[in-house]
This record gives C-alpha cells, structure tokens and sequence, in this order.
C-alpha cells in the first residue's frame, strides 16, 4: 500500500526543477514563473529594496561608563554559588570497599564503625534533602534466658532507616510487645528481616546484639 | 514496514552485542538479591542487585519503601517499568547514576545464566 510520503514524493525534486530552470531565464519569464509559485515576487525593474538597517547599527555606540561599586553587591548574588564538590568516599569495587573498611567478626565491612570513622557518607535521598535527627533509645529485650539480654540500638538503626521501615510492620511500638527467638531470626524474621541478607548476620555477630556476651563490663 | 524491519532487526543486534559484553559477576556478598521474575525466561541473564554498592552512595530510606518495597519479590520491576522512571529508573537516566543502555546491559543482569 503506497503512503501518502509516497504518493507526493515526486514533489521536491520537481520544485528544484522549477527553481533552477527559472534561475537560468530572462527577468520577465522568471517573474512569471516565480510569482506563480510563491507570493510577493518583485516585477522586473524595480530597484531593489533599501534594506531596513537596524536602527541603532549606524551609529557609534559610547563607551559604558566605568561600574560604580553598589555597596553589598558582591554579596546579593553577583557570583553564582559553585555546586559543592562531593568529598564523599566512593568505592567501584566490593574488594576496594573491604580493604577501607573495619572488618566485623565475620570478616566482613563493619557498616556501623566505617560510618562512625568516615567512610561512608551516604546520602538520606536522592533529591538534595536534610538527614533524619538521630534517635538515640536503647531497648533492652529481655530474654527469657538468663544473661541472653539484647539491646536494641536505635541509633544504629535510624541513621539508615526511617520509623516507618520497622514501625508496625516488622515491630510494633511497644518495649516487650514483639516476641522475638533466634528460631524467627534465622527463619528471616523480626531482626532477621535485615540481619542475614543485608545487614551483619545473626550467626557471626552474637556480641553486638547480646551485651552480656560481649564481655564481663555488659 | 520497511522502516519497521530496520528497527526490529537494529533492536535484536545491539542486544545481542549488549549481552555479548562478558559477565562482571563477583563472589556473591551479604546484601545481594538475585533478581529473576523474568529474565531467565526470556533468556536474559538475572539481575544481581548489590546492596553494598547503593548503601555506599544512598541511605536505606531513600528508596525503603517509596520506590522499592522492602520484600524480595515484591516489585513488578521491569524493562518498561524502569524506561518509564520507575524503580531503577528513578536514578538510573545518566544524571544520578549510570543510564540503562545497550552498554551496560551486563553491569546489572550479571548473574550466571542456569
Ligand atoms: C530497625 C527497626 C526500627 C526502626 C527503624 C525504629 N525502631 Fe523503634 N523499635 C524497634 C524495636 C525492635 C523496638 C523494641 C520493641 C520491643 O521491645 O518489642 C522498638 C521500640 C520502639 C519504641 C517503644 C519503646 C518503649 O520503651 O516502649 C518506640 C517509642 C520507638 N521504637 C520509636 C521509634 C521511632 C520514633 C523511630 C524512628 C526515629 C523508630 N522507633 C525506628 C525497631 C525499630
Ligand atoms: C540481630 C541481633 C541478634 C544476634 C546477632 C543474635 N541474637 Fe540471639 N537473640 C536476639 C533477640 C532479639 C532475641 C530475643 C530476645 C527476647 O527474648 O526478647 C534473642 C534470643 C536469644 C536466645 C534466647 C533463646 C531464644 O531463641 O530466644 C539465645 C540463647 C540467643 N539469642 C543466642 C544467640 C547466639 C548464640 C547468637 C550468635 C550465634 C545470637 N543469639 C545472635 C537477637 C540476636
Ligand atoms: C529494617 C532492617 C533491620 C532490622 C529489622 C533490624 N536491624 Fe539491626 N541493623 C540494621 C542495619 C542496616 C544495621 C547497620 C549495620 C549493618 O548493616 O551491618 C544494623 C545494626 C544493628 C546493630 C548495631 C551493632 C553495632 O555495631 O553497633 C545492632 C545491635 C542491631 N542492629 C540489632 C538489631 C536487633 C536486636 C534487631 C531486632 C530487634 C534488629 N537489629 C533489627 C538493620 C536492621
């Protein structure tokens, strides 16, 4: 089925055609020619047209006088404030990463002492935007096993999330309210929603949950 | 039509480069989540998204839970969904991280093929 581009393809060819066999006539073939294609050809004999100057182009323009200083202007935004470098750490690849970071006792980057050191600095979102206030409640889980204590850090916690990443869902609000074992943690739940697949793992990291495993001070 | 047989046969070459360009698959580390609601039955290879590599450059609450859910499986991410803005695509368009292209096809479906 030919297209209508098809059908009318024919057409700029045959208009250069026009075009250039009128360039090449005498004035009054060109004219009729022309004036039978486009609107407003001049008929041959008149003078060409005086080109409209822009009005200011012939004169000579005076010299800008030197600026006088405003007071304070250099401050109300003459300088567009440069975008601030980013100094933040950056890593290509897991091994660069590891070899900067604090090693847990799995081996693995210890998340919460590299951002105490420096070494991470990630940003809250990705439009340029405030980070959260720091959260600083401890929440001590009282196990029903002597000296299995755990203190939960919210600190550590708020630095990367948001109440409402744990707040109902995973936890309610409420010291004591979550019944919590190691059997859901290692099945993925409660703390094991994020401990074992993106934070350190329950089976290496028993100190840092359990205080009085951590030594005789906790 | 003819035009339509050009990008058709244009497409499936540079995805066939795209996916010829060696795997940059890693050991795998705490954190990734392999990602194959349809990939491998579209014989692409999975997704390996790195946790790591984003919690370097991002906190979590910047995509928990407005852009992705925080449930392995739970996000109908796809192709389209990502070439739309959505998911990956919120930062993935060449200004804030790297654009999807058929130069980095293997930077993130770098998970073997099975
Ligand atoms: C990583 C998950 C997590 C995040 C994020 C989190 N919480 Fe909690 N929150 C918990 C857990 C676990 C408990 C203890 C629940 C229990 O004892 O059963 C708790 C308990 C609480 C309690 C109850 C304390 C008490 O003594 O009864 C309050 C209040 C609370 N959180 C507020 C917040 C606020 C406000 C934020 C955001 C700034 C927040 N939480 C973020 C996990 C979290
Ligand atoms: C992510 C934090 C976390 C880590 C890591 C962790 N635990 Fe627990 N553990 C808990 C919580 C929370 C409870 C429940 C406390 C309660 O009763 O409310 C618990 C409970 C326990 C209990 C009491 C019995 C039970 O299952 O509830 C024992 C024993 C225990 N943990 C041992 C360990 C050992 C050994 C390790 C290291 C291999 C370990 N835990 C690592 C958080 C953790
Ligand atoms: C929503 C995800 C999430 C949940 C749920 C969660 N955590 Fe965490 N937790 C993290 C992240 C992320 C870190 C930062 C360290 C890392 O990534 O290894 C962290 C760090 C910690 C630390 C800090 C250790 C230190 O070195 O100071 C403790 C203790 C801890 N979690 C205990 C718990 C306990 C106990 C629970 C369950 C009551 C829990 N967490 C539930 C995500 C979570």
């Amino acid at each position: 089925m030919p297209g209508r581009s098809q059908r009318w393809g024919f057409a700029p060819p045959a208009l250069w055609c026009i075009l250039v066999l009128a360039a090449g006539c005498s004035p009054e073939v060109r004219y009729r020619v022309l004036s039978g294609v486009f609107d407003g050809v001049p008929p041959p004999g008149t003078p060409p047209k005086e080109r409209l100057r822009h009005p200011r182009s012939g004169t000579i323009p005076e010299p800008a006088p030197p600026p006088v200083p405003v007071p304070g202007a250099e401050l109300a935004g003459a300088e567009i404030p440069e975008e601030p470098e980013d100094l933040r750490p950056h890593y290509e690849t897991f091994a660069e990463l590891v070899a900067a970071f604090p090693a847990d006792a799995s081996g693995g980057p210890d998340w919460v002492e590299a951002v105490r050191r420096g070494l991470a600095d990630p940003l809250p979102s990705i439009e340029p935007g405030e980070p959260l206030a720091p959260f600083p409640l401890n929440v001590r889980l009282r196990s029903a096993v002597p000296g299995f204590d755990v203190v939960f850090p919210h600190a550590a916690h708020t630095y990367w999330l948001r109440c409402d990443n744990c707040h109902q869902e995973i936890f309610v609000m409420r010291a004591g309210a979550n019944p919590i074992s190691m059997t859901k943690i290692f099945r993925g739940e409660a703390c094991g929603r994020c401990h074992g697949t993106v934070a350190f793992a329950a089976e290496t990291g028993c100190p840092r949950c359990h205080v009085r495993m951590a030594g005789p001070a906790g | 039509m003819k035009r339509n047989v050009w990008r058709r046969t244009g497409f499936v070459s540079m995805l066939t480069v795209g996916l010829a360009i060696p795997s940059q698959a890693t050991d795998p580390v705490l954190g990734d989540v392999r990602m194959d609601r349809l990939s491998t039955t579209n014989a692409i290879p999975p997704v390996v998204f790195p946790h790591w590599k984003h919690r370097t450059e991002f906190r979590c609450y910047a995509c928990h839970p407005e852009i992705f859910e925080m449930r392995a499986g739970a996000n109908a991410v796809s192709m389209d969904a990502i070439s739309r803005g959505e998911f990956c695509g919120a930062c993935h368009d060449g200004h804030t991280a790297f654009a999807v292209g058929f130069d980095s096809c293997r930077t993130c479906h770098s998970g073997a093929e099975q």
